[in-house]
């Protein structure tokens, strides 16, 4: 299936422009033929969370407002980076567009939705350190049971099995 | 054999590295989608700085030392073009490296450079222990106070950045002593030189894992490079010097215990 190339904003909401504190509120991405996506989640709860006095009906409708902005400067433009700079320009205002990023698609709705849950649904979700090579709970284990010999191990799972067998003791 | 993936996305340049890795978006062969820190060949990072990331981050993982988890990077053509309307530095990079390229698995939210551990802290103080050791023997100094090359997130501490270790040219020499010889002195600039002086220190456990290291192990370490980076005599250079380095691993260690005391 042949691929498009595409260009991506993440939209920040930025509470209080004096602090600059902020979290990613939605995406927009558009496709080298001119296609256009916008993502916003279904749940701001947590801008809601990390700030009490935000209006998320605002920041929503707010969104809304820059997107169908976006789409109609994209038509006349026809260039992605030129139109985001004009829907969305720099200032004081509390919706800021990052750098923008790239990427190769064959469906820019599925990317749309794989860069929402990237930048912003994921970080609701627990993360779990799965990139560390290793399981440090064993090792973890074994440092502070200074009682314990240390097996030979060789590998991992051997460790693993040793953890097993100090929580057994 | 490294794990296989492919570039699917660029992100931006990661801040603070000499090298400018790329963050990216890549797709294992199975589907899965990973964050990955991209890292080309270029004029600040040549086609050895590769071997060296890729050697030093599995034998730390060989080790038992947490680190980034390591991959090639394929690099499309069409990705590359993309990415030059958006990032034409990036873009240059990935168009002029070696290929496939190294990338480095994200760690994962919620982890901070590592300036300084908590001494009160016996399993990060261990770690750290096990990070100055493990850079002794390879050589790296690149990890200290102005770049710590160095993540940490509750209990556990994270290597990044192996591009400056295993410079073996000069090991030996009087210029600079091999870590298993009587002359050698530990690297005072290391991050965790402090936390290794003057207390009691146990290597126990990682003189065990590097003792227990067979041929065939460091074989396999190295034939993880690939052939196509063209950096046969890096590779010979780095197998002579982890073979001797094997042959006197006790000794090694005997320094290491010897200029912590």
């Amino acid at each position: 299936m042949s691929r498009n190339g595409y260009a991506y904003s993440i939209i920040r909401y930025v509470h209080d422009p004096i602090s600059g504190e902020c979290l990613n509120v939605g995406v927009v991405l558009s496709s080298q033929n001119g296609a256009f996506e916008a993502r916003v989640p279904s749940s701001l709860v947590r801008v809601k969370n990390a700030f009490p006095d935000a209006s998320v009906n605002t920041i929503r409708h707010s969104f809304e407002s820059f997107e169908s902005r976006l789409e109609t400067l994209l038509k006349t433009t026809g260039d992605f980076a030129e139109a985001l700079s004009l829907a969305l320009p720099p200032d004081e205002g509390s919706l800021k567009a990052s750098d923008l990023g790239a990427g190769l698609t064959s469906d820019l709705s599925a990317a749309a939705d794989e860069l929402l849950d990237r930048f912003i649904l994921r970080c609701e979700r627990d993360f779990e350190d799965a990139q560390v090579t290793e399981n440090k709970e064993y090792r973890v284990a074994w440092q502070l049971g200074s009682a314990v010999t240390m097996p030979d191990c060789s590998n991992d799972e051997m460790y693993q099995q040793a953890y097993v067998q100090l929580l057994r003791a | 054999m490294l794990e296989i993936v492919d570039g699917e996305r660029y992100d931006s340049d990661a801040e603070g590295g000499a090298t400018v890795p790329a963050k990216m978006g890549c797709v294992r062969a199975d589907g899965q989608r990973i964050d990955v820190f991209v890292k080309c060949s270029w004029a600040q990072c040549p086609p050895g700085g590769l071997v060296r990331e890729v050697v030093g981050c599995l034998l730390a993982q060989r080790l038992s030392l947490s680190v980034g988890r390591p991959v090639l990077v394929r690099l499309p053509e069409e990705l590359t073009s993309v990415v030059r309307q958006i990032a034409a530095g990036a873009s240059a990079r990935m168009q002029g490296s070696v290929k496939p390229a190294f990338g480095s698995i994200a760690l994962g939210p919620g982890y901070l450079r590592c300036d300084a551990i908590d001494p009160t802290n016996a399993v990060l103080r261990q770690s750290a222990l096990e990070v100055w050791a493990f850079d002794q023997l390879i050589l790296n100094v690149d990890r200290n106070a102005r770049k710590p090359n160095c993540m940490t997130k509750g209990n556990v501490l994270a290597v990044i950045d192996h591009e400056k270790a295993l410079n073996v040219h000069m090991v030996g020499t009087f210029i600079q002593p091999a870590p298993w010889q009587d002359e050698w002195l530990s690297d005072p600039a290391h991050l965790f030189h402090g936390v290794a002086m003057g207390g009691s220190i146990s290597l126990e456990r990682l003189h065990g894992q590097w003792a227990s290291l067979q041929p065939a192990d460091v074989e396999q370490i190295l034939s993880a490079v690939p052939e196509s980076w063209g950096t046969g005599e890096v590779v010979e250079g780095i197998r002579a010097y982890l073979e001797t380095l094997q042959q006197n691993i006790d000794a090694a260690f005997r320094n290491l215990l010897r200029v912590a005391a």
